[in-house]
């Protein structure tokens, strides 16, 4: 006898492979790809990168923070939103240009919606030994989550604004209009 | 293959929803079955004991010894002042303290956490002091303490250097003191003595002093090589030149069983020698001398060139170029002979288009061209260059100024159709011919 449950994990089971199946690939430098992903345990707030043409630019929460990897290593990690485009294709490779060299800035990774972009300041430093404030440039670390680095380098790539007030990577993922 | 796969899971799904409807008989449930466990609450994952008190001292008291005293201080200065404001900050953390305590979720959050941050009604001081206590409550060894630590950040909180300093000493693993030292170096950002008084400055100056202090024990005392590293790279960038210089000097005599990579070293080096006009002039030279002398690995060259382009194109937050025009002279001349060699015949991906783009620009800037006269230069590039795949780099990561440019040349036509046979060359590979097509759909 065929319990409920096993019906409904069926039924889930189907719906999940037509999904994984379904969902597009990206065909253009500057797609967005999404998956599912899980912040500690507070719901499936989902996962965005970028399509560099032949490779998926995304962060992660590791020390390296930034990285490219395949679209079979992304779409292996969990189950596969699909791809979408339409905005902020022409000039597209700007995006991932730019959003690439953020890796010179020592990125940290953050699960908050609150970014820094990486570059150079100057800022004031106490030197203890004349008791006087002097201003220096230095280094600043770039700080991230997968979504923000996505709407982070679409803005400053190549001014295209991939959220509101609210980043979300469900948000930034559907402010493509269209499905691939 | 792939759209039958689709059909027949579908066709399976329809069968499935059928059979459910029409034929399988509810009735013949069996509900003597033991419930499955309840789930965890989330409450006691992070072990709160009363989750209806706002502000559990206890646990931040015992590892800080005068967390409560400020906390006093402030709520007292509040109550006398503004009391609406007390409430609007108790409703607001109270608000942020059961999303983070519910299964609210990250969206959710980040929204009332963002309003928090940037409400303009309450004083930065008494939101550090109300996330602060949050932290207390929740701690900091989870991701929720990490996530309201990332926000704390936000607000430079020199207030809690000696709390920060207590609690990185006393809490074990590395990747949380990782962390708090992140948060102790943001608060030494706050310092502006245009904006602040004396007695500010005075109170920040001896806060930043011990962070160098307590920095320093690290650095000489830790033997963790993340934390070593981390350590170095914080004081160096809160310091003055000099102190770094002699840090750094003293380091390399002494042999450490930390040592510090070729490529910490240049980075260090680097971003020491970029600090001020003074520095640029004197420091920077001797570091061109030992690229140029071939003393560092190619990795290490390639990652000074990325820092010395991309420092070359940054300007502070007043529009003062970071590079002054007398060391973009002496910088100069090194850039000109470092262009990249792009390997046209295998894949080029878009970091080399990059490099490449990168250098052209530091190059026009380090010439001390005007901006009218770099975008020229620029453009030119693309004409001169006999590499259709330089040209494109040009033409993909240039600012819509160098394409009018470029579009409004008379030799504009001969380069669509340079690209154009070029992407149609026989044995070109797929991802250089999508570069090429690109380029040449950018000039349409």
């Amino acid at each position: 006898m065929i319990k409920k449950r096993t019906f409904v994990y069926f039924f889930l089971l189907s719906i999940i492979s037509i999904n994984t199946f379904a969902a597009s690939n990206p065909k253009s430098t500057g797609d967005l790809v999404a998956r599912d992903l899980q912040i500690w345990g507070v719901g499936w707030a989902g996962h965005v990168g970028i399509w560099t043409g032949n490779e998926v630019l995304e962060v992660l929460n590791d020390r390296k923070v930034i990285h490219k990897n395949s679209l079979s290593s992304f779409k292996r990690s969990s189950p596969y939103w699909g791809a979408r485009y339409g905005k902020g294709a022409s000039q597209a490779y700007k995006v991932i240009s730019w959003g690439y060299k953020q890796r010179y800035y020592n990125p940290k990774y953050t699960t908050t919606a609150k970014y820094r972009v990486g570059g150079w300041v100057k800022k004031w430093v106490w030197d203890s030994r004349k008791k006087g404030w002097v201003k220096r440039s230095v280094m600043q670390n770039a700080k991230y989550r997968c979504d923000t680095f996505v709407y982070s380098s679409f803005k400053n790539g190549n001014g295209t604004q991939l959220a509101g007030w609210t980043i979300t990577p469900r948000t930034v993922f559907y402010n493509m209009p269209y499905s691939r | 293959m792939k759209n039958w796969i689709i059909f027949i899971i579908l066709l399976l799904s329809i069968f499935g929803l059928v059979w459910y409807m029409f034929i399988y008989d509810e009735n013949n449930i069996n509900y003597n079955k033991s419930l499955p466990p309840k789930p965890e609450n989330i409450v006691s994952k992070i072990n709160i004991p009363n989750p209806k008190i706002i502000t559990n001292k206890e646990k931040i008291v015992s590892k800080i010894n005068d967390f409560y005293d400020i906390k006093i201080e402030k709520k007292e200065k509040i109550s006398k002042e503004i009391e609406s404001k007390e409430n609007f900050l108790d409703n607001d953390i109270l608000k942020i303290r059961e999303l983070l305590l519910s299964n609210a979720s990250i969206n959710d959050i980040d929204k009332v956490m963002i309003e928090f941050i940037e409400n303009s009604n309450i004083p930065r001081s008494d939101k550090v002091y109300a996330i602060w206590d949050l932290i207390g409550e929740i701690g900091v060894e989870n991701e929720k303490g990490f996530y309201l630590l990332d926000y704390m950040e936000t607000l430079q909180p020199i207030e809690i250097t000696q709390d920060l300093i207590q609690i990185i000493t006393e809490v074990q693993p590395i990747e949380t003191k990782l962390k708090l030292m992140d948060l102790l170096y943001s608060s030494t950002g706050i310092a502006n003595p245009n904006i602040q008084n004396d007695e500010q400055l005075a109170f920040i100056s001896l806060q930043i002093s011990d962070i160098q202090s307590f920095l320093q024990s690290k650095i000489y005392n830790s033997s963790n090589e993340e934390l070593f590293k981390q350590a170095l790279m914080q004081y160096s960038s809160m310091s003055p030149p000099q102190d770094s210089i002699e840090l750094l000097q003293d380091l390399l005599s002494k042999d450490s069983k930390l040592n510090i990579s070729e490529g910490d070293i240049m980075s260090l080096s680097l971003e020491i020698a970029l600090s001020n006009n003074e520095t640029q002039l004197n420091l920077l030279p001797q570091i061109i001398s030992s690229m140029e002398n071939g003393e560092y690995s190619h990795n290490t060259h390639s990652e000074f060139n990325n820092m010395v382009y991309s420092a070359l194109s940054s300007s502070d937050q007043m529009g003062e170029d970071i590079i002054s025009p007398e060391a973009k002279a002496t910088l100069s001349k090194y850039i000109k002979n470092q262009e990249p060699i792009l390997q046209t015949g295998s894949d080029i991906q878009i970091e080399d288009l990059t490099t490449y783009y990168d250098w052209v620009q530091a190059y026009t800037i380090s010439s001390n061209l005007t901006k009218k006269d770099s975008n020229n230069a620029l453009a030119l590039t693309v004409f001169e260059t006999k590499d259709p795949i330089k040209s494109s780099a040009i033409i993909l990561l240039s600012d819509p100024e160098i394409m009018q440019q470029i579009k409004n040349s008379p030799s504009y036509k001969n380069l669509k159709n340079s690209l154009k046979s070029a992407s149609e060359q026989d044995g070109i590979s797929e991802m250089n011919k999508q570069i090429l097509t690109d380029a040449y759909n950018e000039l349409l």
